[in-house]
């Protein structure tokens, strides 16, 4: 019935309501005189994520709420850590987190009466260069990478839209399950990944390049091409360890980061520190140490988040980042548009594999490379760019059963 | 279009192993690498944690303080009562200059980290006592280390006293010491000391056995070939093995001895030749039960001490060198306490520890040591042989100044050669002969004789022990 | 003494944390039954004003008549009042030459109507929405 799947999600929008109310009464009374300001906070939350979910479903009639619910849940659990972190960066990240919302409602109204998809994908790929281009020629640089814009105090990271372009660039290009030139679709993925490369922007090349051979697989089912990219990215890895003198940094970090603490290893060893520290439980919200932590607000804070919710809320966390990337891969998978299947599946798996790169780089399973956790993070760009990427994700799936139910 | 389906699903089912993994990493760390990465030295949170608990006291068997933390103005301050006689014992703990000694191997307990029982944790939080850490309970008798201690006069050596029963360690010197209070004034001098008094010798320094180690060669000798009991060896005063002299010391006459005598006067030739009755591979092995070229498994760290293993051909002359405790043989004072200990407990190696006790905040007890079992070396037989060539040694021979009126002593000397100057001075010995209370190892670096220089030291602190025993 | 307060805290975090994902395990396990829906199903539904759930198949009569597919007691109805089939990937209703006619959205139709979500039909004094079946609803058995 659909009276008791609202009923589900109405408990899981409580239940996330109530563990904001909770964590930032505890803030309160942390702070010493007691400081009524991080209830305020929960307030703020509540209020835009109820906001939010009841907008969206009378606007948005059939839209899948859990994806909605379960982002809010991690930007909640990032707004916890981040008010811990920094009371002012929490302030900035509350606003985002606003924006991001209303983006989510917007993406998913234009996606879902976007009926033109007769766009020719050049014409895609033409705006991921030029957004990719912009801060090689005006960017500032900000952690080691090239990849910002700065525009009066705002700063920009252009790659979290050039995702979403590059995705639809490529179902554009795949939609009807087979390739128009091999070489020139290689070249044109190589040139977006080569300028992510030259904004040394290492982890993102990454991310879209196994993203668009994705993509081709499950397009063409091509075998051979898929295994002959792989292998290059495999050759491109190791020529790049012999190259940059930053991935071996990186690489190096990650094989034995007790050979240099105080170097190399040192973001990677005090990472580890953290989630050992955490143990099962946690040391509880407010005991650990995430200012031990470099870059702990942006690339770190699943570390800091473990050390103070433990493995439990770790696993936890991992498990609603999967749900979400189920609840899109079902998506993809209802939709019979190619086009649109496409890029929903483009769009899980950029935003499933830059989750797995970051968790996994922060525990230490694979190379640490400094891409942003989604919802979680610090940052407007990746913030309103993931509920966009939801937006359209949300945004497809109408798109759907309206042309179901028109005909 | 179906294809494109079968496809999705097979990337899910990679994103289901790519986060499966992540969780099972995951869980992996935190069951098996997390222990390791708290207790790690960069941790700057068990800085913190040190910051925060107020470090457990170390006391002595009979509860007498060693290191302590008062609170001054709201400082905490780490003193140690019982001086220069426990520094290399007991190390410190200093933010800036790290830890060691026992600060350094009970540091954990000290801090009460190493609790993990999370109700247990959480009553000591309820109780408010979770700013402390745990005491520790040693095996150290702090008179008797100090009396140890002072027998030395500031000379360099070191002196071990044990159980022989049952491995408890009840003194543990290494000369010259150090105070620990207020290392940070005096470490520049420390560190400089010609005479390194931050090593603990008795555990790290590794010293030739001399004649010390004839007690093993005498024990492989009566295991493998019992009829050398009743042989007579003729003697020149030298022995010529490859073209190489090995001598007798000075006031030694040339004659035939038997085997009493030859250990009684600690005859190096009569030895070699029993060594090579003995065989190289028998020595070895026999070397190898007494607890050599295995570390020993206890909870204070020592070096290993190490017989080198006998080549398969030739080897005639390091045989000969072997048989005497010289050559390529090092040994710890900790090490000749337990050879001592084998003879004085009937032929049992024990394994010696110093840990009796921790307590914890809210007076859980625990033993921590898990001492192996003592492994029997040889029969008891021929223990309480050796045993009455020993007392022998301190009735009528070299272990003269070792004897004590009223209580018969067992013993032998050692004279070790050493490139650096004056032979090392050896004692090792138990008293009382007929009941084993205490069994003791002494080393004074290039003091000369055994006897005469390590004996005092031995007999000072078997006659204090003893007495202490009288007085309970 | 905010210790204490986080140590317990702790524990009914991740209890909730948990309780969020029971709940969303629920969700999964509802999608997957779904997805294992009865054949000649449609996927859409008319839901009267009491709640009560007419699942739609390929061919569905409704009317008086105990032999229609879908069956409404109603003085107003005929006993074969209208007719929905399943027309490419929508559904298609038309009105049977009942006496009191079949009504979309308040309009009364003549000729075979193309259904959207959310429409509106009035048979008799009976009133249906039009829906499709949420891919997240749950059956009710009693009608299916």
């Amino acid at each position: 019935m659909e009276l008791k799947m609202e009923a589900i999600y109405n408990k899981t929008l409580s239940a996330t309501a109530l563990i904001g109310f909770i964590a930032f009464l505890l803030l309160s009374l942390k702070t010493s005189p007691f400081s009524p300001v991080p209830i305020y906070g929960a307030i703020a939350f509540a209020a835009i994520m109820f906001t939010g979910y009841f907008l969206s479903n009378s606007l948005l009639y059939g839209q899948d709420s859990a994806l909605f619910i379960l982002a809010c849940f991690i930007t909640e659990l990032g707004l916890i850590m981040l008010y811990r972190i920094d009371p002012a960066v929490f302030m900035k990240q509350i606003n985002w987190f606003a924006l991001g919302v209303l983006a989510f409602i917007l993406s998913s109204i234009v996606v879902k009466y976007w009926v033109n998809l007769k766009i020719n994908p050049l014409y895609f790929f033409a705006i991921t260069v030029i957004l990719l281009l912009l801060p090689l020629a005006f960017g500032v640089e900000k952690g080691g990478s090239r990849s910002w814009i700065q525009i009066a105090e705002y700063s920009f990271q252009p790659s979290e839209l050039a995702k979403i372009t590059f995705v639809l660039f490529l179902a554009g290009k795949l939609k009807d399950g087979r390739i128009d030139g091999v070489l020139r679709l290689a070249a044109e993925i190589l040139a977006v990944a080569g300028l992510l490369a030259m904004a040394r922007d290492l982890g993102g090349a990454m991310l879209f390049y196994l993203t668009a051979l994705a993509l081709v697989f499950a397009a063409t089912s091509r075998w051979d091409l898929t295994a002959a990219g792989l292998a290059a990215s495999a050759a491109a890895s190791v020529l790049g360890y012999f190259l940059f003198g930053h991935v071996r940094v990186r690489v190096e970090a990650w094989l034995n980061p007790w050979q240099d603490v105080p170097g190399r290893g040192y973001q990677i060893v005090q990472s580890l520190f953290a989630i050992a520290q955490g143990g099962f439980f946690g040391t509880g919200l407010g005991l650990g140490h995430p200012e031990y932590i470099p870059a702990v607000a942006t690339d770190f804070i699943f570390s800091a988040f473990s050390e103070e919710f433990g493995f439990l809320g770790a696993a936890a966390l991992i498990i609603v980042y999967f749900l979400l990337v189920y609840r899109g891969i079902k998506i993809s998978l209802t939709v019979k548009n190619s086009f649109l299947a496409l890029a929903a599946l483009g769009i899980v798996t950029l935003f499933g594999l830059q989750i797995f790169t970051i968790i996994g780089g922060v525990i230490k399973l694979i190379p640490m490379t400094g891409v942003t956790l989604p919802f979680m993070s610090y940052g407007g760009s990746s913030m309103v760019m993931s509920f966009i990427s939801l937006g359209i994700l949300n945004g497809i799936r109408l798109n759907e059963r309206r042309q179901e139910a028109d005909g | 279009m179906d294809r494109l389906r079968k496809n999705t699903k097979i990337i899910f089912g990679i994103f289901c192993g790519l986060f499966i993994s992540l969780i099972v990493y995951l869980s992996y760390f935190t069951a098996c690498e997390r222990e390791k990465l708290i207790q790690s030295s960069y941790n700057r949170r068990l800085w913190e944690q040190e910051d925060r608990v107020t470090r457990g006291t170390i006391y002595d068997a009979k509860g007498r303080p060693l290191a302590d933390t008062v609170i001054d103005n709201n400082v905490k301050k780490r003193i140690y009562p019982g001086g220069e006689a426990f520094g290399p014992l007991i190390g410190y703990s200093d933010r800036r200059l790290g830890r060691a000694g026992l600060e350094d191997v009970f540091n954990g307990e000290l801090l009460g980290v190493i609790e993990k029982d999370p109700m247990i944790l959480l009553r000591q939080k309820i109780l408010g006592v979770s700013d402390r850490g745990n005491d520790i309970y040693l095996t150290i008798d702090s008179e008797l280390q100090k009396t140890a201690y002072s027998m030395f006069r500031g000379r360099r050596g070191a002196l071990v006293a044990m159980d022989p029963n049952t491995g408890a360690i009840l003194a543990l010197v290494s000369s010259p010491g150090y105070d620990p209070s207020n290392l940070q004034k005096k470490w520049d001098s420390l560190v400089k000391n010609p005479d390194k008094p931050l090593i603990n010798r008795a555990t790290q320094g590794l010293y030739p056995p001399g004649s010390a180690f004839k007690i093993v060669t005498l024990a492989a000798a009566l295991v493998s070939h019992p009829e050398i009991e009743k042989k007579v060896y003729y003697t020149p005063g030298y022995v010529k093995i490859n073209g190489r002299i090995i001598r007798d010391y000075e006031g030694l006459w040339p004659g035939n001895y038997d085997i009493t005598n030859a250990f009684r006067y600690s005859s190096n030739t009569v030895f070699i030749q029993i060594g090579q009755e003995v065989g190289k591979d028998d020595l070895f092995s026999m070397a190898e039960a007494f607890g050599f070229n295995a570390r020993v498994n206890t909870d204070i760290p020592a070096a290993t001490s190490t017989i080198p293993r006998p080549p398969m051909l030739g080897g005639e002359v390091e045989l000969a060198e072997d048989s005497i405790g010289q050559g390529k043989i090092l040994t710890t004072p900790l090490q000749m306490a337990r050879v001592a200990s084998v003879i004085a407990s009937g032929g049992k190696l024990v394994t010696p520890y110093i840990l009796q006790k921790s307590v914890s905040p809210l007076g859980i007890e625990r033993s921590v040591h898990n001492i192996e079992a003592p492994k029997q070396v040889m029969n008891k037989s021929v223990a309480d042989e050796i045993k009455a060539l020993m007392v022998d040694v301190v009735k009528n021979g070299t272990g003269s100044p070792a004897q004590i009126e009223g209580i018969t002593v067992a013993g032998k000397t050692g004279s070790a050669q050493n490139p650096f100057g004056k032979t090392h001075a050896w004692f090792v010995g138990f008293a009382p002969a007929e009941n084993p209370k205490i069994a003791v190892a002494a080393v004074v670096e290039n003091a000369g004789g055994g006897g005469a220089n390590a004996g005092p030291i031995v007999r000072e602190v078997m006659l204090q022990y003893l007495n202490s025993l009288q007085d309970k | 003494m905010y210790e204490l307060l986080v140590q317990a805290a702790k524990f009914v975090l991740i209890g909730i944390i948990y309780y969020f994902l029971y709940n969303f395990l629920k969700v999964m396990v509802v999608d997957l039954a779904l997805d294992k829906q009865n054949p000649g199903e449609t996927g859409f539904y008319l839901e009267a004003d009491d709640g009560r759930k007419y699942p739609l198949f390929s061919v569905n009569t409704i009317g008086r008549a105990s032999d229609s597919d879908i069956v409404i007691d109603d003085p107003f109805l005929s006993s074969k009042h209208a007719l929905i089939t399943k027309r490419g990937r929508g559904m298609l209703i038309q009105d049977l030459n009942s006496t009191n006619g079949t009504f979309v959205n308040g309009k009364r139709i003549k000729k075979p109507f193309r259904l959207k979500e959310r429409d509106e039909v009035v048979l008799g004094d009976k009133k249906f929405t039009f829906l499709r079946r949420e891919s997240h609803g749950i059956k009710n058995g009693s009608h299916l």
